[in-house]
């Protein structure tokens, strides 16, 4: 019977083990790029930051963009464990769903209405909330057996947001549609403000984490976690409204950036099993070590020209994917 | 005595259909009642009613005396638990954390886990004969083996009142009668009482202390089983010849 037991990884050996690869990942990170930068050149920079090119591209460059992968990546795999939650389903996640191409067709339309950046966020909140609403609206919020039902009327969804992405492109002024496409893709070059997703992904965690125990009781389904006592309704809308909030947070920032939330949680609960007060902040911290190391990627293989990094986290998260559906059906 | 649970003048509808009319039931502490009736008379929506996932029609139902819908859903899990006709799992979470989910009506929030619910657990495994199966993932185990989960994660919610649906489901005939021995002598001791829906007559006259049957078209009657339980009443019941021959410990009961 062994071969089916959980592995039950101690605690600390598992916060050591996902430190190591932040810091590994961290390094790999900012020593590649257009300019490489020797790590011992890094270790020496971060305690004494000086005024060389180096330093410069180390700091003002380097450490943001990795701390907003990382971020980016935190947020996505959160919304990845909520979704896979509250839909009692191990393959949804908010891009596979159509939550984030809500969120994209909805930005678009506020780039070509010259919305304020501001006001951005608001726009991409509203798109994936709409999107979400529409799913469920479809598929009911009792799921569970009719998984291909409801992965089906994601896809579908994604679809049709994908039709209306490509229409506004074409409706786009000439000028703009480079940028628009690059941030479309999933794009981390941009890095705006690093506040506001870090806001989020700071209440967003603390949210998930309080709840976490009536969350694992709503992974045996609506009825039987009520019979228990968990009052389903209102966990499910606050749970909804973190993970849609979360995802829209997470698009305005770097774009619909697809499969880190699908492909962490699986990773995780390899490891941790699916207690949610342990899956949780594995799940966030790893999506970030992946979101810096899909970034790294993105930026070396094709130097000194950068591709965005939503096209290399799809060419790792397709097959990925396929297996885990595969596995799913046995 | 007073009731733990009383049905009053309830229907139970399916679309347009009458399933259930104007039922008066009272349920006192130790009693076990067998709910026995043709496929769609409405056993499992009554069930469902009486742990509050599912609204009347018409009537009230009274838990302790107070209406269902005075509790809270924490309040109503310390009293009423159900185990369904169904349970499926497919994450893997172990075995013995998703018993414990049984002691969430009894947890706070934030708390972590305490000596007496590591007890009640070890219990619970124990008793249903699944402690070699801690560590599986749950989403590995069998029908038999995830119906015996279902029963340890009831048994460790320990509510007042015990709502079982079918609980036969997926169990060989081998373990079948032990554990549902188990179930119902821990349920109907002290003050508490179980209500279980079964598909065969001989094992609701072997388990049962009291039966309602439930005719599907709005009728019904209840009372002791050793008055309820006659080839006449079943042959009704189900529409079809019932025949009894007695053995050394009761009834059996079986389609002409």
């Amino acid at each position: 019977m062994a071969h089916h037991q959980i592995a039950s990884m101690k605690q600390p050996l598992l916060i050591l083990l996902i430190a190591a690869g932040i810091a590994a990942t961290l390094l790999l990170s900012v020593s590649y790029g257009s300019v490489s930068i020797p790590f011992a050149a890094i270790v020496e920079l971060l305690f004494n930051p000086d005024e060389t090119t180096w330093s410069r591209i180390l700091w003002e460059l380097r450490l943001p963009r990795a701390l907003f992968a990382f971020i980016i990546g935190g947020l996505l795999a959160l919304a990845g464990v909520l979704m896979q939650a509250l839909l009692r389903n191990p393959l949804a996640d908010p891009y596979i769903l159509g939550t984030s191409g809500g969120a994209a067709a909805a930005m678009l339309i506020a780039f070509l209405l010259a919305i304020p950046a501001q006001l951005h966020a608001f726009m991409a909140l509203a798109g994936a909330a709409f999107s979400t609403l529409i799913l469920l609206s479809f598929t009911g919020l009792r799921q569970g057996l009719q998984q291909q039902q409801l992965l089906l009327s994601g896809i579908i969804l994604t679809t049709g947001w994908g039709a209306l992405i490509t229409f506004l492109l074409t409706a786009a002024p000439t000028a703009q549609i480079p940028g628009m496409l690059f941030w479309l893709i999933g794009d981390l070059g941009e890095s705006s403000s690093l506040l506001l997703p870090a806001a989020t992904l700071a209440v967003g965690l603390v949210a998930a984490l309080l709840l976490a125990k009536p969350l694992d009781m709503l992974l045996l389904g609506d009825l039987q976690a009520a019979s228990l006592g968990v009052s389903v309704r209102p966990l499910r809308f606050v749970m909804l409204g973190v993970a849609v909030s979360v995802t829209a947070i997470a698009v305005t920032a770097a774009g619909p950036i697809g499969f880190i939330g699908l492909v962490t949680p699986h990773l995780v609960r390899f490891v941790t099993g699916a207690s949610h007060r342990r899956l949780i902040p594995a799940s966030v911290m790893l999506g970030g070590v992946l979101m810096m190391a899909a970034d790294v990627m993105s930026r070396t293989i094709i130097a000194p020209r950068q591709m965005p990094v939503g096209v290399f986290t799809a060419m790792i998260g397709v097959p990925i994917f396929l297996f885990l559906m595969k596995r799913a059906q046995r | 005595m007073k009731a733990l649970l009383q049905c009053q003048k309830i229907n139970i509808r399916a679309g347009n259909r009458e399933l259930i009319n104007q039922l008066q039931w009272r349920i006192e502490p130790q009693q076990c009642w067998g709910i026995l009736g043709p496929n769609g008379c409405g056993k499992t929506s009554l069930l469902h009613s009486l742990a509050g996932l599912r609204e009347v029609e018409d009537g009230e139902i009274l838990i302790q005396q107070q209406p269902i819908n005075s509790y809270s859903r924490r309040g109503l899990a310390q009293l009423v638990g159900l185990l369904f006709q169904h349970s499926s799992y497919d994450f893997p979470t172990t075995v013995e954390e998703l018993v414990m989910s049984g002691r969430f009506a009894q947890q706070k929030l934030l708390a972590g886990i305490t000596t007496e619910d590591r007890q009640q657990v070890h219990t619970a495994m124990r008793n249903f004969k699944i402690t070699e199966l801690a560590k599986r993932a749950a989403n590995t185990l069998s029908g038999g083996e995830m119906q015996r989960v279902a029963m340890a994660i009831l048994h460790t919610q320990s509510p007042r009142i015990a709502l079982l649906d079918e609980p036969e489901n997926h169990l060989d005939p081998g373990i079948m009668f032990k554990l549902l021995q188990l179930l119902t002598e821990y349920f109907s001791t002290d003050n508490r009482s179980c209500i279980m829906v079964l598909h065969d007559p001989s094992v609701a006259v072997r388990l049962c202390s009291h039966l309602l049957l439930l005719f599907g078209d709005g009728r019904y009657i209840q009372g002791r089983t050793m008055d309820i339980a006659t080839p006449e009443n079943l042959s009704e019941l189900y529409a079809h010849p019932m025949h009894a021959v007695t053995i050394d410990n009761g009834l059996l009961f079986y389609p002409g």
